[in-house]
């Protein structure tokens, strides 16, 4: 398993397109794709998770991949979220 | 979740009374009230070991269903308004297909062995109660979607089908205290003719959707649910914003005349639309259109409007939230404005937000004083990454097409220039990318700050064009809110103040040679426009189906006899005798004109 923390750096925070963007990338991946932000965890394919996760601009989460290609998919996530899920803002 | 009330329906009231709210949807409709409950009766009914499967089956079913209708509900939107409203449906379907939402309500069922139903609103409130605790704005706002996908769950568990209430053989006007947007994309059938709701806020998007569908519709109506019982008659005036319950069979006459003249009315007016709006003595003024949807480009152009006066933008910010625009979305609604209107032109208004409008939404605190407060271009100028998106695609979409840029609520030069120095930073952008704009884009203010109207001789040396906002300059100037009943019978767009304004900000854009306009309200009033194209204007900017009637009547009169009127006018000392005065001399001299005000 590995994991990486990253910042939310988009204006809006993971609200509901940017959490299905989430979903989409991670539901890509065969790894167990978990989210942590403080002391709450959560599914990185379930949309309501990562919605409760209330994880606004600024807040830092916790990714962790666990599986064959867990490397790949955290990659993918952090690229996604870096990238302010390629939001204009 | 809606369901029919069943309270009062037998116990008719018979006393006429008439409620006020806010015209949202033109129109009229005259049916029976059908009272709309937003919340369901939801028991809690325990079940034994062996109906847990059944119960589970229930549930799924509902699933299934309410999946199914959100994917009909979703096209039926993006084909009658377009996709970028259909979005929101799509972010309730990817709610319904969350396991850890459905797992939840399937343990509930299983282990605390109760029926669906409370299973379903358990979680509901569960998740609720977690995201009116988040601290931030746009991200609690989703609470209100958890809350929509149970409500067509628990709709389709129970049976209540929509059909329900097509087995109803006379016309309803739904009474309610909110509606979600995907209540009123149902609501588009028979029997119903027209909806009325207390809520004035959530409503933005439900209100475009229904003046999309042709749905009269009022909204901000105090306790209209509890002043109101199922079945009485009532004639919704979209027009006017009136709901008058209970009427006497000559009022239902006046009203059913009313639209049957309406309708007479409007076909023999569109057959005015090719021609020119010049007054008798050849005075020719352009009639232009007010809209806030690409979808309405049609109605501007079935109406005859020479042109888009004002595109409100702020509605692509309503429709996108709580994302916020792209550069290419706001790219692809410029283009096609700019290509819609030519050889018109159509003025793009930057985003008027704040104040009132969104303002909760858009800077997060509340203000004690909004109206006062960040709004419009400050507002913009203080979200500078938002603004400089906007103005980026404004600029790109400029080589497209014939557009020109406007802003809101400017109150000094000092604004203006801030303003013009950041598009100025945009261009040299565009410059070393080697993207195309048009070097020409003429860029012009909205005159709406009383301090902006009195230095409009100043202001106009820096500015392409004016575009006079009369809805704000009257209730700064005369320092009342509109919306507050106490104070509202002094909003008069017949002040000798407005009317002096109004003529200085004219005379000194003719002294400068630029265009004035106005896109007002109060321009589309055919007494005031008597006024206002004697005062000088030429520019008349409208909602488009305004256009027709103040053709009609602009075309029925003499512009020097306007003048006279207005030079008349401008010696009145109140707005009563002003308007006396107008309508007296409209009467003499041009008596069809008040035909249309009648109207």
């Amino acid at each position: 398993m590995i994991t990486k923390e990253i910042a939310i750096c988009n204006k809006l925070g993971l609200h509901a397109r940017a959490a299905a963007k989430l979903v989409h990338t991670a539901a890509r991946f065969k790894s167990d794709v978990k989210i942590t932000k403080g002391a709450e965890e959560v599914d990185g394919k379930s949309i309501l998770g990562i919605l409760l996760l209330a994880a606004s601009n600024g807040s830092v989460i916790t990714i962790s991949a666990n599986g064959d290609d867990e490397a790949l998919a955290l990659e993918s996530i952090q690229h996604l979220i870096e990238s302010k899920f390629d939001e204009v803002e | 979740m809606l369901r029919v009330s069943q309270r009062g329906s037998k116990d008719v009231r018979t006393n006429i009374r008439t409620y006020k709210g806010i015209g949202v949807s033109p129109g009229i409709a005259i049916g029976r009230a059908l009272i709309m409950e937003t919340i369901a009766s939801v028991y809690r009914v325990p079940i034994k070991a062996e109906d847990v499967a059944r119960e589970i089956g229930r549930f799924e079913e509902a699933l299934v269903k309410t999946q199914e209708e959100l994917k009909e509900l979703k096209g039926k939107v993006s084909r009658s308004i377009g996709d970028e409203y259909a979005s929101i449906f799509d972010a309730h379907a990817m709610i319904l297909s969350d396991p850890s939402f459905a797992d939840k309500v399937l343990q509930k069922i299983e282990v605390d062995k109760v029926n669906a139903e409370w299973a379903i609103f358990e979680v509901q409130e569960e998740l609720e109660a977690r995201f009116e605790s988040f601290e931030n704005e746009y991200l609690r706002d989703r609470g209100e979607d958890i809350k929509d996908v149970s409500s067509s769950l628990l709709k389709n568990l129970q049976g209540m089908a929509h059909h329900d209430l097509s087995e109803i053989d006379h016309d309803v006007v739904i009474i309610a205290e909110d509606l979600t947007p995907s209540d009123t994309v149902r609501f588009n059938r028979k029997p119903i003719v027209g909806f009325a709701t207390e809520s004035g806020g959530r409503t933005s998007h439900t209100s475009i959707i229904a003046k999309s569908l042709f749905m009269p519709a009022i909204i901000g109506v105090p306790r209209l649910t509890k002043i109101i019982d199922n079945e009485e008659l009532v004639i919704l005036d979209g027009y006017e914003g009136t709901i008058i319950v209970n009427p006497s069979p000559a009022v239902i006459k006046e009203y059913r005349s009313k639209v049957s003249r309406h309708e007479e009315y409007e076909t023999n007016l569109l057959k005015n639309k090719n021609e020119p709006a010049t007054t008798k003595d050849g005075r020719r003024v352009s009639l232009q259109a007010n809209i806030e949807l690409v979808e309405e480009l049609d109605d501007a152009v079935r109406y005859g409007a020479e042109g888009i006066g004002l595109y409100r933008s702020e509605f692509l910010y309503i429709s996108k939230s709580p994302m916020l625009p792209t550069e290419e979305e706001h790219f692809e609604v410029y283009r096609k404005l700019a290509e819609a209107m030519d050889p018109e032109w159509a003025v793009i208004r930057t985003f008027d937000l704040g104040g009132k409008k969104l303002a909760r939404e858009v800077i997060g605190v509340k203000e004690d004083n909004p109206v006062l407060g960040l709004r419009a271009l400050r507002l913009c100028m203080k979200h500078r990454d938002m603004f400089t998106t906007q103005l980026r695609a404004l600029l790109r979409a400029s080589a497209f097409g014939k557009i020109k840029i406007m802003f809101p609520l400017v109150s000094g030069i000092q604004e203006l220039r801030q303003v013009k120095t950041l598009i100025t930073e945009i261009k040299a952008q565009l410059d070393r990318e080697g993207v195309a704009y048009n070097r020409e884009l003429q860029i012009g203010i909205m005159i709406e700050v009383p301090a902006a109207a009195m230095i409009a001789d100043v202001l106009a040396t820096e500015s392409d064009f004016f575009a006079i906002g009369t809805n704000d300059l009257i209730q700064y100037s005369l320092a009342i809110d509109r919306g507050n009943e106490n104070v509202n019978y002094l909003y008069e767009p017949l002040h000798p103040a407005i009317l002096r304004l109004v003529k200085f900000v004219i005379d000194s854009g003719k002294k400068a040679g630029i265009p004035v306009s106005m896109c007002g309200e109060m321009a589309s009033d055919p007494l005031y426009a008597i006024v206002l194209l004697g005062l000088g204007l030429e520019i008349f900017s409208m909602n488009p189906s305004s256009i027709p009637v103040l053709k009609d009547v602009l075309r029925s009169v003499k512009y020097k006899e306007c003048r006279r009127i207005s030079e008349a006018a401008l010696q009145k000392k109140t707005a009563q005798e002003i308007e006396e005065f107008v309508i007296e001399s409209v009467a003499l001299r041009f008596p069809e004109g008040l035909v249309a005000k009648n109207l």
